[in-house]
């Protein structure tokens, strides 16, 4: 069975051991027990509160925070504990977009494209820039194709939001990658700039078979985007089904009467800011969904 | 719109504590009063009179201006001195930048950004500019000159031990502010360790970076005429001689050119600096 799918994440947890003063447990758990299987072209969302999970679960995918319980199988191969090497074979196919683009901003967008082929390359090669021909037509080829082929030579921290995402995009495309991961890649974006970055993943989903994991607190678009919706709540899975199959009542599941949970997932500074912010984000993205 | 708000809530609004304002405004004053009070109790320990020093002023500069304006002879010391002073130049410039390349290969290690993993080593790179950085130039020129003796290279490790210390201290700040999202987005790339210092850690760096070493290299050249008395090396050398025989009119010489090196240096690195912005 876990061969058959690209990604098989398996009863999926990850805990923290508390350092609070005055917490009565040892750990506190951000994620447990989350199980799914994604398959090539599916276009997948996570919805849920802020705090609910959805950052650390994208990132348990790949490993850049280590899960502390579960499985996950990566085209065929149980990725769980892979040591260095084997992780960042792994990590060459399974891509990553940010809510903050993560360009290196003092560079070119055509140098942060090429970012994307540094874990092909070898150490030195990559640590001075040194890219082949191909590699540098490729750059250039996938600006075009996100519409950006006249702003290679422009520096990151001179483009706009919508732009920034775009070459975040291509950066990720140079990995030639199975998966990406999208940790909401539209929330720091005007309605116009989000559904060019939404339509852009669709088409990569649809045209070259790339699954997108997408995190996202706009729940109209994720309702009109994806194939597939899993909803998050307090570290858990609770709800996985079509867009038709999520209903107003499943959404406002979801998100409601998550505060005090919330707080209690989650460890040390983060506290104050998902505490503060939950409650807007729920009742924001509901109303969106009406 | 949030006064409306409040109302709307329903909260009776108390009266605001203006008096806030007037305890600000003391604490003021009693922190000024303190500053006065303590200058003249040092001053009075130490047999400092405020009026006696700012009156002996203009006397002193009278002295100066007599004294070390440059003479129709002195000048015929002026190549010898811009001699001098350039290779006093070049070698603080030589001693910042070897200085800087090892300040950058032991700052990215000790950073909390991209430094290594080991937290022990951090904290050995950084207890070790710590303390480089604390023993004061002159105490290393004193040292060196033990075992060193008076020469060119003496100076020459003594402004590259301090600045070693200094700029790491200032590198250490720049790595460990640089965002963690790029290095996040490049590590998910499979870049490996040194990929990400190249390719995210120095490029948002360097303008930083540069910027603190072209500092320091305004700050030596002043420190190397210092340091050239000790070692008898330079221009600090030729200004020592000529005053210590009292040809003012020569050390006045050294003085001003010094004085306009200084500012020619300032000025290049301030058009370098604008250009790396």
């Amino acid at each position: 069975m876990n061969g058959t799918h690209l990604l098989d994440i398996r009863d999926l947890g990850k805990s923290y051991e508390a350092r609070r003063r005055g917490a009565g447990e040892g750990t506190a758990s951000a994620l447990s027990g989350v199980s799914f299987t994604a398959d090539a072209g599916e276009f997948i969302t996570v919805i849920g509160p802020s705090g609910a999970g959805k950052s650390t679960l994208l990132r348990s995918i790949n490993r850049l925070i280590e899960p502390t319980e579960g499985a996950i199988t990566f085209a065929g191969r149980d990725i769980t504990h892979l040591g260095r090497s084997g992780l960042r074979e792994v990590h060459r196919e399974i891509a990553m977009i940010f809510q903050n683009y993560n360009l290196v901003y003092r560079l070119t967008a055509i140098q942060n494209v090429l970012h994307g082929r540094l874990g092909y390359k070898n150490a030195l090669a990559g640590s001075l820039g040194l890219y082949t021909e191909e590699e540098k037509l490729r750059a250039f080829e996938l600006l075009d194709e996100v519409g950006l082929g006249e702003f290679a030579y422009r520096r990151a921290d001179q483009l706009s939001g919508g732009q920034k995402q775009r070459v975040g995009i291509a950066r990720s495309l140079m990995q030639e990658p199975k998966i990406m991961l999208c940790d909401e890649p539209i929330a720091s974006l005007d309605p116009k700039s989000s559904r060019m970055v939404m339509e852009i993943l669709r088409r990569l989903t649809r045209q070259r078979g790339i699954t997108c994991i997408v995190n996202l607190h706009q729940v109209d678009f994720a309702l009109e985007y994806s194939d597939r919706i899993i909803g998050l709540r307090a570290g858990e899975k609770v709800f996985e089904g079509t867009p038709e199959q999520a209903t107003p009542e499943v959404i406002r599941g979801i998100y409601e009467g998550q505060m005090d949970e919330v707080v209690d997932v989650t460890v040390g500074a983060v506290d104050a800011d998902v505490a503060g912010a939950a409650p807007l984000a729920g009742a924001g993205a509901v109303g969106g969904a009406q | 719109m949030s006064a409306g708000q409040a109302v709307a809530g329903g909260a009776p609004r108390q009266a605001p504590d203006l008096s806030w304002f007037r305890r600000r405004q003391l604490r003021t004053i009693a922190g000024i009063v303190a500053v006065v009070v303590v200058f003249e109790l040092c001053s009075l320990i130490c047999n400092f009179s405020l009026g006696y020093a700012l009156g002996s002023i203009p006397a002193a500069f009278a002295w100066m201006l007599q004294n070390f304006i440059p003479t129709v002879e002195s000048l015929a010391n002026l190549p010898m001195v811009i001699e001098q002073t350039v290779s006093t130049a070049l070698d603080s410039v030589a001693a910042t930048v070897i200085a800087a390349v090892c300040g950058i290969v032991f700052s990215v290690m000790g950073s909390t950004s991209i430094g290594v993993e080991c937290a022990p080593v951090r904290g050995a790179i950084r207890a070790v500019a710590s303390i480089f950085r604390n023993i004061p130039m002159i105490a290393w020129a004193l040292l060196l000159l033990l075992s060193f003796k008076q020469n060119e290279f003496t100076g020459f490790l003594a402004l590259f031990l301090t600045t070693f210390g200094q700029l790491m201290r200032f590198f250490l700040d720049t790595f460990d502010e640089i965002p963690a999202g790029p290095v996040e987005a490049l590590r998910s790339c499979g870049a490996s360790y040194w990929q990400v210092v190249f390719q995210a850690g120095l490029p948002l760096a360097v303008a930083d970076l540069m910027s603190w070493m072209l500092y320091m290299v305004e700050t030596n050249i002043r420190s190397a005429t210092l340091i050239g008395l000790l070692t008898g090396t330079g221009i600090g050398f030729v200004f020592n001689l000529y005053y210590t025989s009292f040809r003012y009119d020569t050390a006045g010489l050294v003085i001003i050119v010094t004085i306009v090196f200084v500012l020619a240096i300032e000025a290049i690195s301030n058009i370098a600096r604008r250009s790396m912005i």
